[in-house]
């Protein structure tokens, strides 16, 4: 600490001295302990100056510098490398001045419009012009997939995101989106399908709750949608979710309500369906098809098969595991004393 | 009356040393040969110092200067010029150092003041011979005795009288070392000058 103390000191004074002042006085602000030291420190500085230095320069004054002639030099390439730093340092020096700003901007402004036109692509339709890019953004996803379960998430994911389409579009009235939601979602059930069979028994038990909880999900957001003004691609699209339904193994949700009717928080996916809002249902252990009412003020409660008709909702107890497949078997016996559609 | 420590030899071709430089970067031996006439003696003056030989130090001149004339390509206006000659002069004075191992010498009268001091006429010219010689053998030797980077600090900052930063880029050191770098240099000096004087 002295030392750097000492150090400073002898630095001022030097300083004071070249402006001019005279020793005594740059001494005296020199704290009393450190005075001594300083002053030696100067008196050498001073002894360079005043003893040394005209040594020094009287001695150099004798000495006749070498005559420097031509042939003395070396041939030196003219190098035109300094002109040419000179105006790349001069044009990088401008760019940066001129530049920072306007990448600043640039930057922002991509920014803005990236952020936007995801938001926009987050929430596209079918045929509006950020539908691509949404589509760009799965495919992507699913080609950086490998393992063939995150890509059955994904398809049943993504399978998720059409049906949410179509409701979306059938809000708006935009019935060519709507079918296109449909379709689709019936396309990556399909699809869903055929890696769920792919996938060994031991990742299906595993995975079978997740699917289960996204099936039900499906549904829900298939009752939603009014099936009359959904028409075919509604029949596809459940189709599809039915027979992944049976594929999977899993107890099938209650029966198909109509579009507007509150979804019972007693409806879960038991062996036997037992919602009661709209239609009575039973489904017999031995797989007998269920045949639930359409809900849509039809005065009978009769139901009319798959096959026969059209909207008919059935509903087939997956334990059958496809040996009676939608449309197939005995007309049920209507059930007793029931609902006749009403919510 | 003040003292002053700052020498009163600033670079004598700062007006025309820019345009000199450039022009001898383009190879106009004119230019550079103006540029040495300039320079020469200064350097001259520090190498003497650093070196205590005066043959020694006429030759790193010379080869300072040819140094210079080849590496011209290669300096940019980052520095002043003074302080980039006095660089290169500093290295090449080190690597000589090194490879000869200089020892101090004692500065014998030369010719020129023996012929004087033989003319009773030039009786005053030859003591004052006499104690210039005296007084250079004893500057010689202290600067000797004192390590190479405190040696350059001093002759740089009290001998040619380079400010702070110009002592920096000569070193190739921060201003604030060269500051430490001097303080501890003069203490030096001072034990060294209280030693000879005992």
């Amino acid at each position: 600490m002295d030392e750097m103390n000492t150090d400073f000191w002898v630095t001022h004074v030097l300083e004071t001295l070249e402006h001019g002042e005279a020793l005594e006085t740059a001494l005296e602000q020199v704290p009393e302990p450190l005075r001594a030291e300083v002053q030696d420190a100067v008196e050498a500085a001073l002894w360079l100056s005043e003893t040394a230095r005209p040594t020094l320069q009287a001695a150099a004054a004798q000495w006749e510098p070498p005559t420097l002639s031509q042939e003395n030099l070396p041939a030196r390439r003219t190098s035109r490398l300094p002109r040419l730093r000179a105006a790349a340092t001069g044009w990088l020096a401008a760019m940066r001045v001129g530049l920072k700003p306007a990448i600043g901007l640039a930057l922002l402004l991509l920014f803005l419009v990236t952020w936007q036109t995801a938001r926009a692509a987050s929430r596209a339709l079918p045929g509006e012009w950020a539908y691509p890019l949404k589509q760009v953004g799965e495919h992507i996803r699913f080609a950086l997939t490998g393992d063939p379960v995150d890509r059955l998430v994904l398809t049943v994911t993504f399978a998720d995101r059409r049906l949410e389409e179509a409701v979306m579009a059938q809000q708006r009235h935009l019935v060519a989106a709507e079918d296109e939601g449909l379709a689709r979602y019936a396309q990556m059930m399909q699809q869903a399908l055929k890696q769920w069979e792919s996938l060994p028994p031991g990742q299906q038990v595993a995975l079978r709750p997740f699917v289960a909880a996204k099936l039900r999900k499906q549904n829900l957001l298939m009752t939603s949608l009014d099936r009359m003004l959904a028409g075919k691609a509604w029949q596809q699209a459940l189709s599809a979710q039915q027979a992944f339904w049976r594929t999977v193994g899993e107890a099938p949700p209650g029966p198909m309500l109509s579009r507007g009717t509150p979804v019972p928080s007693s409806l879960a996916p038991t062996a036997t369906a037992t919602a009661t809002l709209t239609a009575t249902a039973t489904a017999t252990p031995s797989g007998t098809e269920t045949c639930v009412s359409r809900g849509l003020g039809q005065a009978q409660n009769t139901c009319v098969p798959p096959d026969q008709g059209k909207g008919n909702d059935v509903h087939d107890n997956p334990a059958d595991s496809g040996a009676n497949p939608p449309g197939k078997g005995t007309p049920p016996t209507p059930p007793a004393g029931g609902n006749h559609g009403k919510p | 009356m003040p003292h002053s420590t700052s020498a009163s030899s600033p670079d004598p071709c700062t007006p025309n040393t820019p345009a000199l430089v450039q022009r001898a970067q383009r190879g106009d031996t004119a230019a550079f040969r103006a540029l040495y006439e300039c320079y020469a003696r200064a350097l001259f003056t520090f190498l003497l110092g650093y070196t205590a030989d005066e043959s020694l130090a006429e030759e790193l001149v010379n080869d300072t200067f040819m140094r210079v004339w080849r590496a011209l390509g290669r300096y940019h206006e980052k520095g002043q010029f003074r302080s980039w000659l006095f660089k290169i002069a500093r290295n090449l004075a080190a690597d000589q150092h090194r490879r000869r191992q200089h020892r101090v010498t004692e500065i014998l009268l030369t010719e020129e003041h023996l012929e004087a001091l033989s003319s009773p006429a030039d009786s005053l010219a030859a003591d004052e011979a006499i104690r210039i010689a005296r007084t250079l053998d004893e500057v010689q030797r202290a600067l000797q005795r004192l390590r190479p980077d405190y040696r350059a600090v001093l002759l740089l900052r009290f001998i040619q009288g380079f400010s702070v930063r110009e002592t920096a880029q000569a070193m190739n050191r921060s201003e604030g070392a060269v500051r430490v770098l001097q303080v501890r240099a003069l203490k030096a000096l001072r034990q060294l000058l209280n030693d000879n004087s005992t």
